[in-house]
């Protein structure tokens, strides 16, 4: 995985052309400096489509989800609306503090370890290796990121793989899917997408590559 | 295809969550804690369920959370 540099930033480079704007109930202006003044110390939040955006989820799936759920309306620039007021509290997790988006990503990334190495990568980092890792994303610099993100991705010497994929599907509005997806099979066999799609839905025929669309894979 | 919610009550299987406190969190008599981790390593998301930490990261019918009053794994 960490050896497929050109895809790896091909990944990297992936874009979602976006329009903002702010909701019609409130200042329209330019966003944070001219919003109410006594609104200026809310959270932003985003909503497409009069859905607040989950800002935990990775933005390629809820662009893709968007997408699913709107019969194909969601076609580039994506049109979100920009609120400062009214935080869906019941609706997005919380978003006390800039903090907050920071500890998501590194307990996404520690949960992504355990999964497949025991936690065994991520636990002889340092402090300053989860800052190169957080500031790398944060302000796209790719090279930065992956110096670290590398370790997380390589296979530990002695390990023929991960011990497992960390892997969530989503589908539409219903529950997210996680569970451990072993990399080897029976008989040593190295296990596929679609051994994985079969595993999560037997009862569905998975062969349809255009099934897929109907699910959005994480990984 | 059933829902993952149909789905997990089809299965007959209960998942006992044990507690267990980290740093100087108290043994369990308030309800609320601000930190809550799995198998002392990360904080899982707040809308994950029960049952999908329980099949990544339980075993035996048992899944281990550990919660706290400060941050305590990074």
């Amino acid at each position: 995985m960490a050896d497929d540099r050109e895809i790896l930033r091909e990944l990297w480079d992936g874009r979602i052309p976006t329009s903002f704007s702010l909701a019609s109930n409130e200042v329209r202006k330019h966003f944070s400096k001219h919003v109410k003044v006594e609104h200026q110390e809310n959270p932003m939040w985003f909503e497409f489509d009069g859905t607040p955006l989950q800002w935990h989820r990775p933005l390629g799936v809820l662009y893709d989800l968007a997408v699913m759920n709107s019969d194909g309306e969601a076609r580039p620039p994506w049109s979100l609306v920009v609120h400062f007021d009214n935080y869906p509290h019941q609706e997005i997790l919380r978003l006390d503090s800039p903090q907050a988006v920071e500890m998501n990503f590194m307990s996404s990334i520690k949960e992504a370890d355990f999964i497949k190495h025991a936690g065994k990568i991520i636990s002889t980092m340092q402090k300053k290796d989860h800052l190169q890792l957080w500031q790398g994303l944060q302000n796209d610099k790719f090279d930065q990121f992956w110096a670290v993100n590398r370790r997380l991705m390589e296979r530990m010497s002695g390990e023929e793989g991960f011990k497992a994929i960390p892997v969530r599907i989503y589908r539409g509005d219903q529950m997210i899917l996680q569970k451990l997806y072993k990399t080897i099979g029976p008989e040593r066999k190295k296990r596929t997408l679609q051994d994985l799609l079969d595993e999560a839905f037997p009862d569905e025929d998975n062969s349809d590559a255009r099934k897929l669309d109907e699910k959005t894979l994480e990984v | 295809m059933a829902s993952a919610e149909e789905q997990s009550s089809t299965i007959d299987a209960k998942v006992m969550v044990r507690l267990q406190p980290a740093g100087d969190a108290p043994i369990m008599q308030q309800r609320n804690y601000k930190f809550l981790y799995v198998n002392q390593a990360f904080s899982p998301s707040p809308d994950q369920t029960v049952r999908h930490l329980y099949d990544c990261f339980g075993g035996e019918g048992k899944l281990v959370l550990n919660y706290a009053k400060t941050p305590m794994w990074g």
